[in-house]
């Protein structure tokens, strides 16, 4: 059963239409294919990428807004010890701290930056803590305040300002890490891409070579000949290896002027016999 | 040198690497569609539509000289490394281009180094392909054999500085075709019978497959890390040693 599939196979004889036809379709594909890859490579890889960072740069401004929420409580609170006309207290906002925080939490979930957004709620405590002293610091006689800063409340907030910037730094290296990784990913997204391009330039340097091959030099080859009939009278021989329209068109050719050769002669013979 | 012969014969060696493409196609189909099912689909078109080309325009011919015959290994060898990577490097994890490229060439040429450190880490459909490499390429000079010798003229080839007249030519070209068709069957043969005898060591099917294509080409691709160790079997160990050994026996019978 497979040799006579084989055979049937071998049997079919492609027009010089379907030919043509089925090279530039096989070429259309494979463009086809490597536009279709490029799209599909290139948005899979961007848009995966492209959440990393966005979520990098959430965390880096989130993590720079609680900066600013601490650093300006900070000042207050050393302008409430140093100035003693600053009767008022100042105020933190608690619940947008808690809230930055919790959000900054949820932007790096599951990374290894975690540990630092921990680090940096624990030190928070411990600094608020320290804070809530400050009242009763104030309004103590036997208790310096300005001791009571440096010497407990600043190196609380010292320790936690360290830890949001441990926190920075972490959130900046992942970013440059993402970022590294969206470059090694464009240019990994483009190869199957650029693999099919060059399939099909491939296929369009083969296609012009069998046009060439096929079509292109045995037409020429027709024409020589037919000059050289025309011209000199020499004979047609000239054949070539093919199984479509144009090796029929060259037996054609070559019987009509294997026709018109013998009735060029007949006729020259009947003049000749005239003439006798 | 005709372009055209070298051009329909590299395409029927494009179309064996494609057919085994779509066998791992289909052993991804079969896995749930697995992380390589694109990757392999892709290589497959380009590789078939590529490995048909050709077909459209060159008929089949009687008449390979020695040198298309020679072309048409070197380039099959080459384009096959080429392509062969395709489902490597559109894939992706570990498989960087050069990493791609070292797979493909030591699948094909049965050498059987690696550059992964976690085998089992590859989806099943890129592990068959990865063992289909071997296979192709152990039976590769075979076929290339196949395609060519009984194709030349006997006439123009020449064994050292033996000339075959025309009363021999035909009879040459028989013998020729039968040896080289024994070789086919002996590889076959031998595939079948690594692959009986791993399920019978109780691999997977999967796993017989694998490692028949490979100890049949003399390679080393494993579907484990640890290779045949990882299965911690005497018998699969005994069979692996057996059939290493049978099969370099066609390599003794052609020296001798």
């Amino acid at each position: 059963m497979f040799r006579k599939l084989r055979n049937r196979i071998r049997e079919v004889h492609l027009s010089l239409r379907t030919k043509l036809l089925l090279s530039f379709s096989s070429i259309a594909v494979v463009l086809l294919i490597s536009s279709i890859i490029s799209i599909m490579e290139y948005s899979r890889m961007s848009s995966y990428v492209s959440e990393l960072i966005a979520d990098d740069i959430y965390s880096i401004n989130v993590s720079q807004k609680i900066s600013t929420l601490l650093d300006g409580y900070n000042l207050q609170v050393l302008t409430a010890i140093g100035d003693s006309s600053v009767t008022r207290l100042p105020d933190f906002d608690q619940r947008r701290f808690v809230a930055s925080c919790d959000s900054l939490k949820a932007s790096i979930a599951g990374s290894k930056l975690l540990p630092l957004a921990d680090s940096v709620l624990y030190s928070y405590q411990a600094y608020m803590l320290t804070s809530l002293e400050l009242e009763s610091v104030i309004q103590s006689t036997f208790i310096d305040s300005r001791s009571w800063y440096f010497g407990r409340l600043q190196p609380a907030f010292n320790h936690l300002r360290s830890d949001i910037d441990n926190l920075n730094t972490g959130i900046y290296a992942d970013l440059q890490a993402h970022s590294e990784t969206f470059e090694r990913g464009f240019y990994r997204s483009i190869i199957p891409g650029a693999v099919a391009v060059g399939v099909g330039i491939v296929l369009v340097l083969l296609l012009m070579f069998f046009i060439i091959a096929y079509y292109v030099n045995p037409v020429y080859k027709m024409l020589d000949g037919l000059d050289n009939y025309r011209d000199y009278n020499r004979k047609y021989t000239y054949t070539f290896e093919g199984d479509d329209q144009l090796s029929s068109l060259n037996t054609h050719v070559s019987e009509l002027i294997e026709e018109n050769r013998q009735l060029r002669r007949k006729v020259r013979e009947y003049k000749e016999s005239e003439e006798g | 040198m005709n372009l055209k012969v070298i051009s329909r014969n590299i395409g029927l060696a494009l179309l064996v690497s494609a057919l085994f493409m779509l066998l791992s196609v289909i052993v991804s189909l079969a896995n749930g569609n697995d992380s390589a099912l694109a990757a392999l689909l892709i290589s497959f078109s380009l590789t078939f539509i590529v490995g048909i080309f050709p077909f459209i325009f060159v008929r089949r011919t009687e008449n390979i000289t020695l040198t298309d015959g020679y072309m048409i290994i070197v380039l099959s060898w080459i384009l096959s490394f080429v392509f062969g990577m395709l489902p490597y490097a559109l894939w992706g994890g570990p498989f960087t281009l050069d990493n791609a490229w070292f797979e493909s060439v030591s699948g094909f040429t049965a050498t059987g180094a690696s550059i992964l450190e976690n085998v089992e880490e590859l989806p099943k459909s890129l592990l068959f392909w990865r063992a289909s490499t071997h296979f192709i390429g152990g039976l590769g000079v075979v076929v290339f054999l196949l395609l060519i010798i009984p194709n030349s003229s006997p006439v123009r080839l020449r064994l050292t500085n033996m000339e075959l007249s025309s009363l021999s030519k035909d009879a040459y070209s028989t013998r020729a075709n039968r040896t080289v068709s024994i070789f086919a069957y002996v590889y076959l043969t031998i595939v079948a019978a690594a692959f009986v005898a791993y399920l019978l060591c109780g691999m997977s099917v999967f796993d017989a497959v694998c490692h028949a294509f490979s100890v049949s080409a003399t390679g080393g691709f494993s579907t484990r890390t640890a290779s045949i160790g990882a299965f911690h079997s005497i018998a699969v160990d005994i069979v692996t040693m057996v059939f290493m050994i049978i099969s370099t026996s066609p390599t003794w019978w052609s020296s001798s």
